[in-house]
């Protein structure tokens, strides 16, 4: 029975979740007078007094745009502050300007920000408030989702738009445009503007392979396998083998990982639910019969008890146990856990499954890494100076480190170069610079907390190897050979942009489908609804019942837009 | 006596002077009922939302009238027979297993002499109402795992093969409903507890001089005195069947069991998240509250019938 | 008082009671020592079932991180300053407006109930809750957590129901006949008779301000207002989150995923213990309210 507090609790958390948040009152006159204070800002910004610069300066700065290679830095005269809204976290600093990276960002361009945070935690639920309450800061740091750029930018008015400060201010993200075309399409809505930047990550320590531990290889007698047969023959011959070590299955992992690393053997597709199989379409892969043939398989592993039962309800603290405990020979998740000191040669004996072929395809192929998304720094309309805030962005868009005296897109991951990390003279190295008392944390850990942790922008290109981290240097030249030659091009669908009816149609049936296919998914491969032609046509008759193909439409006119 | 001449205007004349003589219980109503004008009526305009598209960006008064789609989309929609079903077996399963317990457990707890035990008793009882949700099905899923729980640990060794819990439908309600019950059980007898207090002991020792047994005590003593406070929860209880909260349902949830885990707060919960769909996640509150409020009316009404409790 | 000798059926009733009893307890127990043994065991052994009731591999890792944010004892001041204070405000909007309405004559009286319930079931949700609240200047205040959930609805029901039935009539009856005035009599006479519900009340809202985070959560930016759930809260799910996601971004370091990961197996547990005990040592002092006798003496004659 629910008690007072529950039901207190229950009602009052219901009430609040449920009957639904509504726009203020005012936010159809606030809409209104932000449009007219976005073109008041724009010509306010052509060049007149700006607070905390003199008109010179602004105009100084204005007209003599920077290139490529740097130009005038700093920015401003002044120092120059913006309010910042962003999300934080307990791993990251308690006051983001006491990063090291950021004062250095700051003394470097004389631009500096007032924060104010939320938690990460509930970043979705606050920043809904704050925006239908017109309750936002200069800048918003960390990302807003297509929608919410969608309808707060496009259809509000809130923020400015990024393509009017291109040109002037902005050369590198300009050539980042030019040399990925796929980071315009990803920034640009549907209206030609541009509101929130994009981050181009593309390093060797990305990956989300399947490792195999070597010395188990070893001890089996057998080749890395090739094929699917192979792997479920090696699986069979490795659960025989270690039958008295209780709690042992030969794969454990997580169920996404195996869907992304086994799927694409079974056939032409290799992105588990939509995706472009090569013809220029929108295509849902979770419904072909690449994936029945696909299910058909995890099934056989699942029942022949060569998958841990528990896989569906295990979270990643038990599964990581287990994979700690030497319970598997295949991992699906945290395989670079293992260090050396954990096997017995002293080496480190993980490594990355390469990309498994079968009578369906002879093509090794894996998704490609998610190179492209969302990184944040939508400015809002009634900004003072933004064009100082763009030529601030703008230094992340270069991949040239020594352009900005160590500044560059690698700086939002890794901090200064020369200061924080720095190349090997090999050319084929990097490591990083830590002092010598990092607090118990590590590399990263320490980087978040101290250097800056607040979220990638711009390009993030990084193709050497690290050093000095044994299990990250396994994974990244594992990666470079056995999982990035294979790599091929993802669908960004979320980044696709729709009209508000379109939205609002896929929003009604994107939950129902994707639940569907979950539930189904999960009893097919337990064998809850046993595998066959009868019970197959049902699943995908169900799937048109969902209206798959009016998603489907719906998706390609967003795909089209992406192209076009 | 001289009721005759009364005129007949008396009747309204008594009233204004009824609430003249009440007037200082209505200033010590005051506070409260300026509290909800303010607080609870305040915002209540934003109910419109159930019948609008709403659009952060237009604000609630610019959002344009759709009327009942969000409600016609709802019930049409593949889950929702489902989601009622499941939402309800939940509900009336936690309210017939869940309402005598705590009850039970504190007429029991009333009649421990031993002072400093019965303390004991009652602080350890309540303890685990403050495990949050998070942590309690944490436990719950390594108490129930099929490898190394204790409960499939008991079972295999009275010879019973181990049951995989927590993946299986049927299992999912009474995982939550008892779940439920051994966290709130101590918290929820606190209020009896409190009821309780109220007997006059010398009731009771006339009563056993009397002769009367505990049980015969208990039962016309004790139980009497918490009729009011049971009923009253009851009624309350009632009017929130529809209103299973989200959390504890979405973190037991998984693939396998969700033709009976997937209810009607965890499936707008998650449509939230995917689009901040206002309109709709207003639209189904509305929904359950209507729901909620009427059973409420009704409860209370046969309540009132039946004995002198009841909310209104 | 003669001593009343016990029959042979009750000494009976008071074996199987106190039995019913004790196996309740231990059925709550076990469960509480397993996760006061999870706090301090090794997350690897938590995780895959080797810890039964007392902890194996002892660290106070958890306990540790938990408490090296220092944002945790700014937690705890603010939820008790919140909770102090929010109790006392809720009492008072409460009991007021309770006994009010717990006079059977009192005109307007199922309107005013209605009034009340009615908003325990209808609401406009976030939203306009926030714009309010930005309109009031209240947001990012102490004011917000203190008033804005000054009246639980159920809260104010119950204490009607305490004050219908569990005050004798007689007593109030003679102050007024002695010429006393509703307000004094509600406060000589009837708050000091209901020990039993004000601390029945005081437990109520003051666990609820003690376990809140929600409100704090929308309204408060500022983390130095931070109520305590809230800041556990983040801590709690941030480690999950990472450890939950598909691992994203330029360096995906499962080292360091682990790390987290045990970290957030080993903090879950630790932070139920951080956060309730407070509570559960305050519990016994509150319970003499409600002990049987309480309301001997105050009735004379």
């Amino acid at each position: 029975m629910k008690k007072t507090l529950a039901i207190l609790c229950a009602l009052a958390l219901f009430v609040a979740l449920f009957a639904g948040c509504s726009g203020s009152s005012g936010s159809a006159t606030t809409a209104a007078t932000t449009a007219a204070a976005t073109t008041a800002a724009a010509t306010t910004a052509a060049g007149t007094t700006a607070a905390g610069t003199t008109a010179a300066d602004t105009t100084a700065a204005a007209t003599t745009a920077p290139s490529a290679e740097g130009g005038l830095y700093p920015i401003s005269s002044e120092p120059v502050t913006y309010t910042a809204l962003a999300a934080s976290s307990s791993s990251m600093a308690d006051d983001w300007n006491d990063y090291t990276a950021m004062k250095y960002w700051s003394e470097y361009t004389n631009v500096y920000f007032d924060w104010q945070y939320i938690s990460n935690t509930d970043w979705e639920t606050q920043i809904n408030l704050k925006l239908a309450g017109d309750d936002l800061t200069e800048v918003i740091w960390s990302a807003l989702t297509t929608a919410q750029l969608q309808t707060y930018g496009s259809e509000g008015g809130y923020f400015l738009n990024y393509m009017n400060y291109v040109d002037e201010y902005m050369p590198n993200m300009a050539a980042a445009f030019a040399d990925h075309p796929e980071i315009k399409s990803f920034a640009t809505m549907m209206n030609g503007e541009v509101y929130q930047l994009v981050q181009y990550i593309w390093t060797y320590t990305m990956a989300n392979p399947m490792y195999y531990r070597n010395d188990h290889l070893t001890a089996l007698g057998a080749e890395v396998p090739s094929t699917v047969t192979e792997f479920y023959d090696l699986l069979t011959a490795a659960k025989e083998h270690y039958a008295d070590l209780e709690g042992y299955y030969p794969l454990q992992s997580a169920m996404s990982y195996i869907h992304h690393n086994l799927f694409p053997a079974f056939g032409d597709a290799y992105q588990v639910g939509f995706g472009d199989n090569g013809d220029g379409k929108v295509s849902y892969n979770s419904g072909s019969d690449q994936w029945r043939l696909y299910l058909e398989y995890v099934a056989k592993l699942y029942q022949e008890g060569l998958i841990d039962k528990e896989i569906f309800t295990q979270d990643t603290a038990t599964l990581n146990a287990k994979i700690k405990e030497g319970l598997c020979s295949f991992i699906g998740n945290n395989g670079t856990q293992l260090t050396a000191d954990y096997y017995e040669s002293g080496t480190i004996e993980t490594k990355i499954l390469p990309p498994l072929v079968s009578d369906y395809t002879s093509e090794q192929k894996v998704l490609g890494i998610a190179t492209v998304s969302w990184a944040g720094r939508s400015i809002s309309a009634d900004c003072k100076n933004p064009e100082l805030l763009a030529r601030y962005f703008d230094m992340f868009f270069t991949d040239t480190a020594d352009a900005f005296d160590g500044i560059c897109g690698l700086s939002s991951w890794l901090g200064i170069k020369g200061v924080d990390w720095d190349i090997a003279d090999n050319g084929e190295n990097y490591f990083r610079i830590l002092p010598e008392d990092t607090k118990g944390l590590s590399e990263e850990e320490y980087k978040n907390k101290y250097v800056y942790g607040g979220g990638y922008v711009g390009l993030v290109v990084l193709d050497l190897f690290p050093i000095n981290n044994p299990t990250q240097e396994m994974k990244a030249y594992e990666s470079a050979e056995s999982y990035y030659p294979y790599m091929k091009t993802r669908l960004y669908d979320s980044a696709f942009k729709y009209t508000d009816d379109e939205n609002a149609e896929l929003a009604s049936m994107i939950t129902d489908l994707n639940t569907y296919v979950d539930t189904s998914t999960a009893q097919f491969i337990t064998g809850v609804t046993p595998l066959n032609d009868d019970t197959w046509a049902d699943y995908q008759a169900t799937l048109e019942k969902m209206n798959l193909s009016r998603i489907l439409e719906i998706k390609q006119a967003g795909y089209d837009r992406w192209n076009g | 006596m001289k009721a005759s001449t009364l005129p007949s205007a008396a009747p309204k004349k008594s009233v204004w002077s009824k609430i003249l003589a009440h007037r200082q219980y209505y200033y010590l109503l005051i506070p409260a009922i300026l509290w909800y004008a303010v607080f609870a009526y305040g915002p209540l305009y934003g109910l419109q939302i159930a019948f609008k598209n709403f659009s952060g960006a237009k604000g609630i008064w610019g959002s344009s009238w759709v009327g009942l789609r969000h409600f016609k989309l709802f019930f049409n929609s593949y889950y929702f027979p489902i989601l009622l079903k499941n939402t309800l077996a939940i509900s009336f399963y936690s309210l017939l297993a869940g309402t005598p317990i705590p009850i039970l457990v504190a007429l029991m707890l009333n009649e421990v002499r031993n002072a400093k035990y019965k303390k004991c008793v009652q602080t350890i009882l309540y303890a685990p109402h403050f495990i949050s949700t998070i942590v309690l099905v944490g436990i719950i899923i390594i108490v129930l795992s099929p490898s190394t729980g204790i409960v499939n640990y008991m079972l295999r060794a009275l010879g019973f093969e181990a049951h995989y819990f927590m993946t299986s439908p049927s299992a999912f309600r009474h995982i939550y409903v008892w779940s439920g019950i051994w966290a709130n059980t101590g918290w929820n007898a606190i209020i009896y507890l409190a009821a309780l207090s109220n007997v006059n002991p010398e009731l009771h020792e006339a009563a056993t001089i009397d002769g009367a047994t505990r049980m015969q005590r208990i039962w016309y003593l004790n139980i009497p005195t918490i009729l009011p406070t049971f009923t009253i929860l009851l009624i309350l209880s009632v009017g929130s069947l529809m209103s299973v909260g989200y959390e504890k349902v979405y973190l037991l949830q998984n693939d396998l069991n969700q033709t009976t885990s997937e209810i009607i707060s965890t499936y707008v919960y998650k449509r939230g998240l995917q689009n901040a769909e206002y309109s709709f996640s207003s639209a189904v509150g509305l929904f359950n509250n209507v729901v909620n409020f009427l059973l409420l009316l009704i409860v209370n009404g046969i309540a009132g019938k039946v004995s002198d409790t009841s909310l209104f | 008082m003669k001593k009343i000798r016990e029959s042979l059926g009750d000494r009976v009733f008071n074996a199987v009671n106190l039995t019913l009893i004790t196996l309740m307890m231990l059925i709550v127990l076990y469960p509480l020592i397993y996760i006061v043994s999870a706090s301090i065991s090794d997350p690897d052994l938590v995780n895959t079932g080797k810890v039964w009731l007392w902890p194996r591999g002892i660290t106070f890792e958890g306990y540790y991180r938990v408490f090296q944010d220092s944002s945790i004892m700014v937690g705890y001041r603010n939820t008790i300053f919140y909770t102090v204070a929010g109790t006392l405000i809720n009492l008072f909007f409460t009991l007021t407006a309770a006994y009010s309405l717990s006079k059977s004559d009192l005109p307007g009286r199922r309107f005013l109930m209605l009034f009340c319930t009615f908003t325990m079931y209808f609401g406009g949700g976030m939203i306009p809750s926030y714009l309010l609240m930005k309109n009031l200047h209240l947001l990012n205040t102490y004011w917000i957590l203190l008033i804005g959930g000054a009246v639980s609805t159920t809260n104010l029901i119950i204490s009607r129901t305490f004050f219908q039935n569990g005050v004798p009539k007689e007593i109030e009856e003679a102050a007024f006949i002695d010429g006393c005035s509703p307000i004094r009599a509600f406060s000589t006479i009837v708050i000091p008779l209901s020990k039993a519900l004000i601390g029945v009340m005081a437990l109520y809202y003051g666990v609820g301000h003690w376990n809140s985070y929600f409100s704090a959560m929308i309204y408060i930016t500022d983390r130095s207002k931070y109520p305590l759930q809230l800041i556990l809260r983040e801590i709690l799910i941030e480690n999950q989150m990472k450890a939950d996601m598909m691992a994203a971004g330029a360096y995906v370091d499962e080292l360091l995923l682990d790390a987290q990961v045990k970290a957030a197996s080993l903090i879950r547990y630790a932070v139920i213990i951080v956060s309730s005990l407070p509570v559960l040592i305050i519990y016994p002092f509150l319970q003499k309210y409600f002990d049987k006798g309480v309301m001997i003496g105050s009735i004379k004659g």
